[in-house]
């Protein structure tokens, strides 16, 4: 009910993140490295302002490091990291746990397994005795592995219905052909039925080992109880991982796609694979991205949206995985004007493209680039998540620490180069779910 | 205009908390309650400070008390399309003035609008808060709008209200609520009709804002790094030059119909199992006694939680394992709300094999009423979640727009884990026999076809 979609949201949010430590008061929030006795790396971003520890171990790998034969083991592998640990029953731990108002979890993401937690600092160690026995001793109980896989399969039934979800599984194939990075829900549904609990065993020791480990912490702890606490956690992990070998996604040639469905709004996603980005391009990016559409005054807002009244909401953006690169946008339009839409979209991307942004847009972006900053710091969850995917790219604390001051040196040149070799709509793949009329003109 | 401003300061938590059950930690922590201040100025505005100078942002919201349902069947929607219209700028900042201002700041900002309330965010540095109260108040009463604003949002909100409806959990919920208070408001979404909404015309609109959009009918609430001293300050110069409405209408809602007596049925081919849930209707907000509050919230949370045995999770997720996931819910408002229980049904499982789960559940909840312990462990898990939901400033300031919008005291939130850890076996035994009646029961289902 708000008159600005929450499309935007997540990448608004990184870069604020991206600004946190930087500069005015915030510089006070210095990420520290601290390094075990047992040798264990953690980010550590110590602040004593609010009675929450917030930690986040990642294990590099991921989904992307799945069986072929097992899509989905990694995600139902996580799941499983809180049902139940040692003498615990699933019940049992999880009422523990909620009592106390602890996180612990995991998500098995397409590129690393990653364990939340946090907790309230007076319940730090009963949460964090919680924490280590998920590590030490999962259970895997079969009665719990048949809860979970009905629960997946409602996910996966579900996207396999939902308009929304349909045209993401179909653009992905139509960008990415048979690269492990389409998520499929059939291929996933199939594999599903034969996963046992041996099977999360044999992926919980392949992902999650000491090598591809990454820890970041940030609130009220302090670098000797963070580094005993890592040392703990590892030791009952596996030495290494024998990494799958990874192919980055190709190029396709761009193609149309339609599903026919009756909806009261034509769906539209377009974008195509870019070649890999550099550290400065990726930056320059951010910029990108946030003079077309990152506010209620960006060009893409205000062009499709306020001027025409033509969306609700609309996004188009850089959109990265360590195996592929991609420029992607969607919004949805009523059938009638789904094309005019998508003509707008493609005008104003092409402006930007030919003329590079003003220098009144590059002004403010860098007086608000000031003001972001603080944003980041009022969620220790984003900060830490910031920290461990920094750290798992292989860039040091000081790529955060200048990343403000990298961001408001970018210049308008820079800015054009990359619009020309971002948004260049004849490359454009274009997916459409509805009814539209006229149908859509896609180059 | 002579300003007259009376406020009172408290300390939230300190005095609400000193129930035995409660773990020690917990306690102790909840003594750091929210450092509140709240101001009525003397025309008319409330204004709420909530001071939090760990970062130096600042929250500010600005909450109407009007909502959908305090429009007339046949004008639905105009509250949220105004929402919408509040951003077309005014004579003084026409146009994106205010956005600009707030993008080039890294500010975020946003609005919104429920059944009970419209209302404003802005989330920025906490300098120029000055300009930002300047801004807002400007458009309290110096909206320009032409008719071509008009047209072009009415474009944006039926394109909002078109992509709700590809989802179809909005479609079931749209038709329960069409179920559950036939011609009624409530049936209708915030969101309205698309007739009513495209009957809207610049002069009705105008006409709505001067009626609602006035000191006297709002309330602000900022939270953050900045003093009650200094917001009211600005208040007074901003805010509080700006006259009252005297012809304010009285939140008169229409009363709720009877309850239908047949279950709402949906089939779609876009779900994959069939999901069911009753729907207990309750009285408007101002008719449930503040001490059954706590114990709806404490009864729902059990049915979601991991700790009850008898609680639709356990039961049916756990226990019998014939669902992927079961829920309780608490839904107050002025008018109506709801108290629910539901389930998402394995595959397979018919509507007849539902719905004799669901009244399995209901006489399970019903009849079980849980122990101390468990109570006990529920008012500690709600006050560590209340502990690290307070980590946002944000967060703590809609919690007390979305009370006092509605009718509620401010005393009714910072109250609210004491009278959480007070709850007993016989509040719960009460609310029970009160709220859970056949009478007040509507079951919503949703069935996959074939």
């Amino acid at each position: 009910m708000a008159p600005f979609s929450t499309f935007r949201r997540l990448r608004i949010a990184i870069a604020a993140l991206a600004l946190v430590l930087l500069a005015g008061p915030a510089a006070a929030q210095k990420i520290s490295v601290v390094t075990s006795p047992g040798g264990v790396t953690a980010w550590l971003v110590q602040s004593t302002a609010s009675p929450i520890i917030t930690l986040r171990i990642a294990f590099k790998g991921g989904a992307l490091q799945e069986p072929d034969d097992k899509p989905g083991v990694a995600a139902l592998m996580a799941y499983a990291f809180n049902e139940g640990a040692g003498d615990m029953d699933a019940m049992t731990f999880l009422a523990r746990r909620d009592r106390i108002g602890a996180t612990i979890g995991a998500q098995g993401a397409p590129e690393a397994v990653v364990v939340n937690f946090s907790t309230v600092a007076a319940y730090r160690d009963e949460a964090f005795a919680l924490l280590e026995k998920a590590f030490v001793a999962p259970r895997f109980d079969a009665d719990r592995l048949a809860i979970s896989k009905a629960s997946f399969r409602n996910t996966y039934e579900t996207a396999m219905r939902d308009p929304a979800a349909m045209m993401g599984q179909t653009f992905q194939r139509l960008l990415y052909g048979q690269h492990k990075i389409v998520f499929d829900p059939k291929a996933h549904l199939a594999a599903l039925e034969t996963i046992t609990p041996d099977d999360l065993r044999a992926a919980r020791a392949r992902l999650m080992t000491r090598s591809n480990m990454y820890v970041s912490a940030v609130g009220d702890i302090d670098a000797a109880t963070l580094g005993a606490w890592a040392d703990r956690l590892a030791a009952h992990l596996p030495a290494g991982m024998q990494n799958t070998p990874e192919a980055r996604v190709v190029a396709a040639a761009p193609r149309y796609e339609h599903i026919d469905m009756d909806l009261p709004q034509t769906l539209v996603m377009f974008g195509h694979v870019v070649p890999q980005l550099s550290v400065q391009e990726r930056r320059v990016v951010n910029v990108l991205d946030s003079i077309l559409n990152g506010g209620m005054t960006s060009r893409l807002f205000m062009d499709v949206r306020v001027k025409r009244g033509l969306v609700y909401g609309i996004s188009a953006d850089y959109a990265y995985t360590r195996l592929s690169d991609a420029y992607i946008g969607v919004f949805g339009s009523a059938p009638g004007t789904a094309a005019t839409a998508l003509g707008t979209t493609y005008a104003t991307l092409r402006q930007m493209a030919e003329q590079g942004p003003t220098a009144d847009e590059l002004a403010a972006y860098r007086t608000a680039a000031e003001g972001r900053l603080l944003f980041g710091i009022e969620s220790s969850e984003g900060l830490a998540n910031w920290m461990v995917n920094v750290a798992m790219r292989g860039l040091p604390p000081a790529y955060i620490e200048t990343y403000a001051s990298e961001l408001v040196r970018v210049s308008a040149d820079e800015v054009q180069a990359l619009a020309k070799k971002l948004l260049q709509p004849e490359m454009f793949t274009v997916i459409s779910v509805g009814k539209p009329n006229p149908p859509l003109a896609v180059r | 205009m002579q300003m007259h401003i009376n406020r009172r300061s408290f300390m939230g938590g300190a005095a609400a908390v000193g129930a035995t059950s409660l773990a020690a930690p917990c306690r102790a922590l909840a003594a750091a309650g929210p450092e509140l201040t709240d101001a009525t100025l003397s025309n008319g505005l409330r204004v709420v400070v909530y001071r939090d100078d760990r970062i130096p942002l600042i929250t500010h919201q600005l909450w109407y008390r009007v909502g959908g349902g305090d429009e007339p069947l046949g004008v639905t929607g105009i509250a949220h399309f105004f929402e919408h219209l509040m951003f077309k700028g005014t004579l003084r900042n026409p146009g994106g003035t205010f956005n600009r201002f707030v993008d080039r700041l890294g500010g975020a900002q946003n609005a919104f609008t429920s059944m009970d309330a419209t209302w404003f965010v802005q989330r920025m540095p906490k300098r120029q808060l000055a300009d930002l109260m300047a801004l807002e108040a400007d458009r309290m009463t110096h909206l320009q709008l032409s008719d071509a604003d008009v047209t072009t949002e009415l474009g944006a909100v039926l394109e909002e209200k078109r992509g709700g409806e590809t989802n179809v959990n909005v479609l079931f919920s749209n038709g329960l609520r069409a179920a559950l208070y036939p011609n009624h408001r409530n049936g209708v979404p915030v969101i309205g009709t698309e007739q009513d909404l495209r009957a809207m015309t610049r002069d009705p609109l105008l006409a709505f804002y001067r009626r609602y959009y006035a000191p006297n009918n709002a309330i602000l609430v900022v939270g953050g790094d900045t003093t009650p001293d200094e917001v009211l300050k600005i208040a007074e110069r901003t805010y509080g030059v700006i006259a009252p409405s005297a012809s304010l209408p009285v939140r008169a809602r229409p009363p709720l119909p009877a309850p239908p007596r047949e279950p709402f049925r949906f089939e779609t081919n876009r779900a994959s199992t069939l999901s069911t849930t009753v729907y207990y209707r309750l009285p408007d907000l101002a008719d449930v006694p503040l001490a059954d509050m706590a114990p709806l919230g404490a009864l729902a949370t059990l049915s979601n939680g991991f700790g009850f045995e008898h609680g639709a999770y356990r039961r049916l997720v756990q226990g019998q394992r014939v669902a992927s996931t079961a829920w309780g819910g608490f839904s107050p408002a002025m008018t109506g709300g709801e108290l629910a229980f539901g389930f998402q049904a394995l595959p397979g499982i018919s509507e007849d094999k539902a719905r004799q789960m669901l009244d399995e559940t209901i006489d399970a909840i019903r009849t079980h009423v849980p122990d101390d312990t468990t109570l006990a462990d529920i008012a500690t898990q709600s006050l560590a979640a209340d502990i690290r939901a307070s980590d946002s400033a944000a967060a703590v300031v809609t919690g007390f727009g979305t009370m006092l919008s509605r009718g509620q005291k401010l005393s009714d939130y910072t109250s609210y884990r004491a009278r959480l850890a007070a709850v007993t076996r016989a509040d719960l035994r009460r609310i029970i026999d009160t709220y859970m009646t056949p009478e007040r029961a509507l079951v919503g289902t949703m069935v996959p076809k074939a």
